[in-house]
């Protein structure tokens, strides 16, 4: 009986649609040929290939998750996709490392991912096989007490587990997309009754990482061949951003699952959302009770008293043209043939200001032509045979030859006719048709957003 | 003297070379170097030298040289000898202490955390000696010591965090690395270790002494210049003989917040903001581990820290999770 469990339950357009869709989330590009080797005797039953013997494993692992965490995985569940995204092997897996030996100098130092982006993925992966396997490193490095033990019982952790916690604690952050504070109260990281539910859901998310790497992934190691392993010969192992990969609901929490509940759970039922949701929406009532309800005791909010005429004389939205249009501005204002950026500058009369003596004496600047920053001075242009001219003597009015102005009837230039009221749409979309001399009637108040000057 | 009125300086004093006080005797010889240099009297005076060694000089930097060797010629045999990795890894690289299992023990292999303890050992010679000539050249110059015992603070937080505290605690171990981006893990971890630093009021007081410090340094920086058109850059005169700058600088404090330090007073201020921010903080160094182990929970017995009203729905809370550490 080679047949694999899950085609127990399956009719045969399930299971081939199935295998499709796995095709498409591990090996679009080899095909099934990427498990099943077709030249032998057994076809697509044979396991010659290693891929098939570890897809086999996968599918059993894809469907104990959706059955048996839902506390972590509901609703949406995982699928092969969720972890492989088109790719043989997902894109974010971690392997053991080698720990620094006390034989050489000071050993090896810590494998710092050196082309991170971020400081988080800077860390090491080190701490990864502290916490990610059945047989894991503690993870409460604090004490609970204010004092040291009387009885000199050492109650912190060491320095060096601290640092290895605070990594993988990075590690989650970054493989989520997500602060310290998204689950923690910064103030007290141990305190339970001052964090956020979604540390409880982080929480068995931990600990199915643990069942997936240590039940599903590490009894691999002798299928795997020799180019899928690590350094240390293990097989390449899942953590928090092997299914996050950066968002804190992986695939931003879409439910690919549910076109594939028969074949990719045990029971063929969606994780139930029970537990999840008893955690997150809550059962019961905030633990913290600090006496009566103070908002029950406040008068309710009413709005303050207005007179009528002050709503009379306000701005009514909207107005058949006795009053100021009211409408939002999310275009430049067009007021006519040269609003593309372009604005003209003031004539200024040269003797207004006049260039200031050169100082003399203490004040004088020491090795530097004074006459080269005062106003009005005449800069010498740079004529170069290639034409590139400084940007002290380029025109400040018109526009460059590079960057021609759009032509007027351009639809960024209209204003747009949904933002204020119907019946002044016709008007607007009007008025560039007509030239755009003349301001139209929708722009007689100033340029809002706006304190350059048009004329 | 309206030049030092802006906050750049466009004045450059340049006189014939000054050989300084003469020697007490006994004294070696200075190194009389004659230079000027332009871009020095940029930021400071342009006379380079003359320069005063000694013995305790000469072995300050013996002993400081080989500490860096120690820790430096580590790092590169870390990354295997390679040039490249070397420079590229710098700020990554590490010299840690000997882990748990030696305690307090000096005679540690050499590769297990040996090393460190003689590049502690070599560095903290050489600071100390350093400090040696901080207070023998004061002296020989007739000058008080506080330089000496300001330097003596920073000497005191020092040794808290690599020395002190690893033997109250009984384990090198707990000292800090010496590398530059291991330290600072080492200080975030040992804050939340600890059950959050912030609480530790003496980590509060070295920051309230090291952010008033930064503050002082700016007002009298500021006040100082701004009179200078008065005079008040003769602040050491205007001490005792009280003119113009030294009055408009104490109005203007009195306008703006009601008090005024004075003229001798500010320096007080200053330098006992600096000597406190290094000293506290190495109370505080001192109390972590030894006497408190979690100063949240600390805060939270001496109202310090205050509770307030849970915000999320309560959710149960698995036995495993709530347990104390380690028990």
């Amino acid at each position: 009986m080679r047949t694999s469990r899950c085609s127990e339950r399956l009719t045969d357009a399930e299971f081939t649609r199935l295998m499709l869709a796995i095709t498409e989330w591990v090996s679009p590009e080899q095909g099934c040929e990427y498990c099943h080797d077709l030249t032998s005797d057994e076809g697509f039953a044979s396991d010659d290939l290693y891929t098939k013997v570890v897809a086999r494993s996968m599918l059993q692992m894809v469907r104990h998750i959706n059955s048996n965490w839902p506390e972590h995985v509901a609703p949406s569940g995982v699928t092969c996709y969720t972890c492989h995204r088109g790719q043989n092997v997902p894109p974010r897996t971690w392997y053991d490392q080698d720990r620094p030996a006390g034989d050489q100098f000071m050993g090896k130092p810590r494998p710092w991912h050196l082309e991170a982006k971020t400081i988080r993925q800077f860390f090491p992966d080190v701490p990864l096989s502290e916490y990610l396997l059945e047989d894991h490193a503690n993870a409460k490095i604090q004490s609970a007490d204010p004092l040291v033990s009387r009885t000199g019982r050492a109650e912190v952790a060491l320095e060096q587990q601290a640092e290895d916690m605070y990594l993988f604690m990075m590690h989650v952050a970054d493989s989520l997309g997500v602060n310290c504070t998204y689950c923690h109260n910064s103030r007290a990281f141990r305190d339970w009754s001052q964090s956020t539910p979604y540390r409880w859901i982080a929480y068995w998310g931990i600990r199915m990482t643990r069942d997936i790497n240590s039940n599903y992934i590490q009894p691999l190691a002798s299928v795997f061949p020799a180019n899928r392993k690590g350094p240390l010969g293990d097989p390449a192992k899942a953590n928090c951003g092997t299914c996050h990969i950066g968002n804190n609901k992986p695939l931003g929490g879409y439910n690919l699952l549910q076109h594939y509940l028969v074949g990719l759970t045990e029971d063929g039922q969606a994780p139930n959302p029970g537990p999840k949701e008893a955690i997150l929406i809550g059962e019961a009532k905030p633990t913290a009770v600090t006496g009566p309800d103070q908002d029950a005791a406040q008068p309710a909010p009413a709005p303050a008293p207005v007179s009528e005429e002050a709503i009379g004389q306000s701005v009514a939205p909207g107005g058949n043209g006795d009053g100021v249009d009211y409408q939002s501005q999310e275009e430049p204002a067009n007021t006519g043939s040269d609003v593309g950026g372009t604005v003209r500058p003031v004539p200024q009369d040269q003797t207004v200001n006049p260039p200031s003596s050169e100082p003399t004496g203490d004040a004088a600047p020491r090795g530097a032509e004074p006459s080269q920053l005062d106003p009005g001075t005449p800069m010498v242009p740079s004529e170069d045979e290639n034409g590139t001219d400084g940007t002290a003597d380029a025109p400040s009015a018109g526009q460059p030859p590079s960057n021609p102005l759009p032509a007027d009837d351009t639809p960024g230039k209209t204003e747009p006719t949904d933002v204020g009221v119907p019946a002044e749409g016709a008007t607007n979309g009007a008025a560039p048709a007509a030239g755009g001399a003349t301001p139209p009637p929708a722009n007689r108040g100033p340029a809002q957003g706006t304190t350059t000057r048009f004329d | 003297m309206g030049s030092y009125s802006s906050i750049y300086n466009r004045i450059q004093v340049r006189g014939p070379f000054d050989p300084g006080v003469p020697m007490k005797p006994g004294s070696d010889t200075r190194i009389q170097s004659k230079a000027f240099s332009y871009w020095l009297g940029k930021i400071g005076d342009p006379q380079l030298g003359p320069l005063y060694l000694g013995w305790s000089g000469a072995a300050s930097l013996a002993f400081g040289f080989i500490a860096i060797e120690i820790i430096g010629l580590n790092m590169w045999a870390s990354v295997g000898w390679d040039p490249y990795a070397f420079v590229r890894n710098l700020a990554f690289l590490s010299l840690d202490p000997p882990p748990a299992k030696y305690g307090l023990n000096p005679l540690v292999p050499l590769g297990d955390g040996g090393w460190w303890i003689l590049a502690g050992f070599f560095l903290t010679t050489s600071i100390l000696l350093w400090w040696v000539r901080s207070y023998t050249r004061a002296r020989a110059l007739g000058m008080g010591t506080h330089t000496s015992w300001a330097f003596a603070s920073a000497i005191f937080l020092y040794l808290s965090l690599g020395l002190f505290r690893p033997i109250l605690m009984g384990s090198w171990s707990e000292a800090v690395p010496f590398g530059i981006i291991t330290h600072l893990n080492w200080t975030a971890s040992v804050s939340v270790l600890y059950g959050n630093w912030y609480y530790n009021p003496f980590h509060m007081l070295s920051i309230v002494f090291l952010y008033g410090s930064t503050m002082l340094f700016a007002m009298h920086g500021a006040t100082i210049l701004s009179v200078s058109r008065f005079g008040g850059e003769r602040e050491a005169e205007e001490i005792v003989d009280r003119g113009t700058a030294a009055e408009r600088g104490a109005l203007f404090w009195r306008w703006t917040m009601g008090f005024n330090a004075t003229f001798e007073s500010i320096h007080r201020w200053a330098w006992w903001f600096a000597v406190l921010t290094t000293f506290t903080g190495a109370i505080g160094v001192l109390l972590t581990g030894t006497v408190v182990d979690n100063w949240y929970l600390w805060g939270v017995k001496h109202g310090i820290a205050p509770s307030y009203p849970s915000v999320y729905p309560s959710f149960p809370i698995p036995d495993e999770a709530t347990r104390s550490v380690l028990q």
